[in-house]
């Protein structure tokens, strides 16, 4: 059945039609934008960090972009420019090293657009002095690892062992030095680029480093720092774990993975707690939104919260006396 | 019969509902301390006076947030600066919480560097634990300060990261309350510097639901809450306020 319309009718339809056009164009931005967009790695982690930072950035309106393999500069412009945020929030290295890319551009908009990054490695030497973004370091800090393992260990943790590139470490190492100092705790850092960086020089550096003794001072335990630069299919097994093996003393390490019972390479793991480390990136978006922040001041912060587990069986082994009912969030691996 | 009938049953329904006799009613506790939720939770849920109660601990302050935005508890257990800052008013304070018989107590300011003294407050960031909202935090460190404020402000949502974030270099201040800092200064070796110490606060407080107004009239029963109970909480001792 067709539909008449009347001549008089007509002009008020056309009323109509234009009216809701319009609505229809203008929504087709407003749905697209957000306040804050997050460029994320696609594996599981990272998208649970994600749901996070949306139930904890509720007020604002929120979108994530999965940074695959062939995710590129122009598509993280286009992404930017079609949904206008406000900040971004930036998970994992490759997401960062394309969004420090936007400072080229000759739109203002782009060039000065600022961000919060976590979940990326190094990031204090990545953002070092960077004026546009700022971030969580995701290693667990040195001053954590030890200090928590501390308050349930029962014998002196006075020397504590650390190996390290110089070249991407230095900088948490000096600041873990220092912090350790107030705490009583002696950081006895070997650089191991100091004979070269290359991997022959690397390697015999990690077996003259690795020690329970160093300049006639017994050591109480070791710091094993999660880099792929020292700890690799070449040196694991041979020098890491047999040392670990051959050593009364523990291995304490910033990755869950190493303290694992059936590896039983690391007595106790300290590992960053996802609720920690989305509310310390929550809480630099909201001094960028909120409180107009220098994101150049902020810089890169420690992260905070950790979980930590003990690997019993290491424990045992090496017949090491703790506590474990001193820390009530320690969990037991077996 | 059979409409009247059903018509009987929602008018008492609703009658009971509005009296808070239908089905438990529900208890939130949020507070700043470094006890486990779940020993909280336990200890209360002995005491005959909650028994009766649905109780939620909560660690932190926004999951307590949130938990209220979904089901509102009927009373609440929590810091004062809550029922006075928080916008909707959602919760009215009916008893205090009270330590050796003190009513009140006062934040902390410490710094880990000497050259953070007190001078310097409006160069510096503040950490401190999360208790309310934000924006309201600001204006609370200020009136705390007695007017001295801060270049930044940077909550955490649980005590145990307090202390960490000055060691760390995070912020250059903490503001801690005396409680957290008793357990903080069990492990510490180092010995940072006292800054200042805020204006008095009260303690905790517990509140009941202000769109249930009935339910303040029962709030003199928890009066009669146990010494372990209390001590759970991290108190030796409960009043009411002023007018309560």
């Amino acid at each position: 059945m067709a539909l008449k319309v009347s001549k008089e009718n007509e002009g008020e339809l056309m009323r109509y039609f234009l009216f809701i056009m319009l609505i229809v164009l203008f929504r087709q931005p407003l749905a697209l934008a957000s306040d804050i967009l997050v460029f994320r790695s696609q594996e599981r982690e990272f998208s649970v960090i994600y749901d996070l930072l949306k139930r904890d950035l509720g007020k604002y309106s929120i979108d994530e972009i999965v940074v695959n393999s062939d995710y590129n500069y122009d598509k993280m412009r286009a992404a930017i420019l079609a949904e206008r945020p406000k900040s971004l929030i930036l998970l994992d290295n490759k997401a960062l090293h394309l969004a420090k890319q936007l400072r080229k551009e000759a739109d203002t908009y782009l060039a000065k657009m600022q961000g919060v990054a976590g979940m990326g490695l190094n990031l204090k030497k990545e953002l070092k002095d960077d004026p546009q973004f700022c971030g969580v370091a995701y290693e667990v800090p040195g001053y954590t690892l030890l200090t928590h393992f501390r308050k349930i260990y029962k014998k002196p943790l006075e020397n504590v062992l650390v190996l390290y590139r110089k070249s991407v470490f230095q900088q948490e190492i000096e600041d873990s030095r220092r912090q350790l100092s107030l705490e009583k705790i002696g950081l006895i850092a070997v650089d191991v680029e100091a004979m070269g960086s290359d991997e022959a020089s690397l390697i015999a550096a990690i077996d003259k480093g690795l020690s329970d003794e160093v300049s006639g001072k017994k050591i109480d335990a070791v710091w094993v720092i999660g880099d792929n630069g020292l700890i690799n299919s070449k040196t694991f097994g041979n020098l890491w774990l047999a040392r670990a093996r051959k050593f009364s003393i523990p291995f304490l390490c910033g990755l869950q993975q190493f303290a694992n019972p059936k590896l039983n390479f690391c007595s106790y793991a300290a590992s960053p707690r996802d609720a920690g480390i989305v509310n310390q990136m929550v809480q630099m978006t909201l001094s960028l939104l909120e409180d107009h922040a220098d994101p150049g001041e902020l810089g890169v912060d420690y992260l905070l919260g950790t979980d930590r587990v003990i690997n019993l069986k290491k424990i045992q082994d090496l017949n090491l006396p703790v506590a474990t009912q001193n820390d009530p969030e320690l969990k037991t691996l077996e | 019969m059979k409409h009247q009938k059903i018509c009987v049953l929602s008018l008492l329904l609703l009658f009971f509902s509005s009296i808070g006799l239908a089905g438990k009613q529900s208890l939130g506790v949020f507070l700043a301390s470094e006890s486990n939720p779940l020993d909280v939770e336990k200890a209360l849920k002995k005491d005959k006076i909650f028994s009766q109660f649905d109780i939620t601990v909560f660690a932190q302050y926004k999951d307590f947030e949130l938990a209220v935005a979904k089901v509102p508890f009927d009373i609440a257990i929590l810091p004062s600066i809550y029922f006075k800052t928080s916008k909707d008013k959602a919760y009215s304070p009916g008893l205090q919480f009270t330590r050796k018989g003190e009513m009140h107590f006062r934040y902390q300011v410490f710094s880990m560097d000497k050259d953070w003294d007190i001078k310097r407050l409006g160069e510096g960031s503040i950490g401190f634990v999360e208790e309310i909202d934000r924006q309201q935090a600001k204006v609370l460190v200020k009136d705390l300060l007695d007017g001295k404020e801060f270049k930044r402000i940077k909550p955490v949502p649980r005590s145990q990261d307090l202390y960490p974030m000055l060691a760390l270099g995070n912020s250059n201040y903490i503001m801690i309350s005396p409680w957290v800092w008793e357990s903080v200064k069990r492990d510490l070796v180092a010995e940072p510097n006292k800054v200042v110490t805020t204006l008095e606060i009260p303690y905790p407080q517990l509140g009941y639901l202000t769109k249930k107004g009935e339910l303040a009239k029962g709030l003199k029963d928890f009066l009669a809450i146990g010494k372990d109970a209390l001590e759970a909480l991290g108190f030796d001792g409960i009043k009411g306020l002023e007018g309560k």
